[in-house]
């Protein structure tokens, strides 16, 4: 997979539904699951992260779970994990769907074989870990702590900013 | 039975957000004043992301954050007094941003969220762009890292980091403003915690100084 730059990012963000800088979205946009797994790997500054469950749950028909989990590794797996266990959650308060089911189905079981990682992950965006110390990084919430994995969100901030771009009616 | 539907949320881009004040300017000049334009101007300060959007620093904002100068209301406001002139006058611009525009605006005169900034002296700069019933200003960079100390979240670190990629202030700069902030604490419980993310940001901007 190639290296994707934040625009590159923010472009495909856009061109799936979630358009985060104000940029419109590019032709040639890559697919899906390779700009989920360039944010699980190294996510830019941003709202990257915390948008993760809107933009897989605008998408979740297209996307290719299965071809996300052959390329990640036992960091990114987890993390992968961690977000879609967010997801469904977030689909819990969000949506009211007929298809709701088929869709926490999907997810659950594109989190199946998924492991919590054994020794704490930071997904945090590198250039911002110098504004936290260490001791920051501790899991606090559910999500986090069974997935063993600190991201500084919340998530309340999760469901906000799929609010934002989700609606029921 | 419920459908869910998926919305574009409506983002401001930075280079349309001048457009929205002047159709903004146009309606205080027409509806607010109707027509009768007082002699003076009051100041508008923009805060947060908005400031960081006018001053293209980010690409995107998602509401429009103000703060209304009492002080120049003041001198506009004739005979009524005016903080219920500066109240009439939020609402109007509330209700102007009524989401038509595609986002809310969030405006005081009294505060920043957190912060009391009565009486406070708040470091600006005004745009050059031109106005016919308001100076459009931003508040300084230095100050709104300040006023992201209390909620302190991955996107307000992201603006301080946008920050100090543009403008690199001196610790002492820094320690200075945080000083005259930390009187105007809302909640005074929170002084420990804004101490606590002042002394991270602090740290982080001294590794950036140095690097």
């Amino acid at each position: 997979m190639a290296p994707f730059s934040e625009d590159d990012i923010a472009n495909a963000y856009a061109h799936y539904g979630v358009q985060l800088q104000g940029v419109e979205a590019a032709e040639n946009t890559p697919r899906i699951e390779d700009i989920i797994l360039a944010v699980l790997e190294t996510p830019p500054p941003g709202r990257f992260v915390s948008m993760l469950p809107t933009l897989i749950l605008k998408n979740h028909e297209k996307i290719d779970f299965n071809y996300i989990k052959s390329k990640t590794n036992a960091q990114t797996s987890s993390k992968l994990g961690y977000i879609l266990d967010v997801s469904i959650s977030c689909s819990q308060e969000i949506r009211k769907l007929r298809d709701q089911q088929e869709l926490q189905q999907t997810l659950r079981s594109a989190i199946s074989n998924l492991a919590p990682s054994p020794l704490p992950i930071v997904w945090v965006p590198e250039k911002l870990k110098i504004f936290y110390r260490p001791e920051d990084f501790t899991p606090q919430e559910p999500h986090e702590k069974k997935w063993c994995i600190s991201t500084k969100y919340d998530l309340e901030t999760f469901i906000r900013h799929a609010r934002e771009y989700i609606r029921d009616a | 039975m419920h459908a869910s539907i998926f919305v574009m949320h409506e983002t401001v881009q930075s280079q349309n957000l001048i457009e929205l004040f002047h159709r903004l300017d146009k309606r205080i000049l027409t509806r607010f004043y109707s027509f009768k334009q007082p002699a003076h101007k009051f100041d508008l300060i923009a805060i947060g992301g908005t400031a960081l959007g006018l001053l293209g620093l980010k690409k995107q904002s998602k509401d429009i954050d103000l703060f209304l100068e009492l002080t120049s209301v003041s001198k506009i406001c004739g005979k009524e007094n005016a903080t219920e002139f500066a109240q009439r006058l939020i609402r109007f611009i509330q209700e102007h941003f009524d989401g038509s525009e595609g986002m809310g605006a969030d405006v005081s005169y009294d505060g920043l969220k957190s912060w009391n900034l009565l009486d406070f002296e708040i470091r600006k700069t005004y745009l050059q762009e031109e106005f016919l019933c308001f100076n459009l200003g931003t508040l300084n960079l230095v100050d709104i890292c300040i006023t992201k100390l209390v909620r302190y979240n991955v996107d307000d670190i992201a603006d301080m980091l946008r920050i100090f990629s543009q403008e690199k202030p001196s610790i002492p700069e820094l320690a200075s403003r945080f000083q005259a902030y930390l009187t105007r604490l809302k909640n005074p419980k929170q002084i420990g915690l804004v101490t606590q993310n002042y002394e991270r940001m602090k740290d982080a901007l001294t590794r950036i100084l140095h690097s």
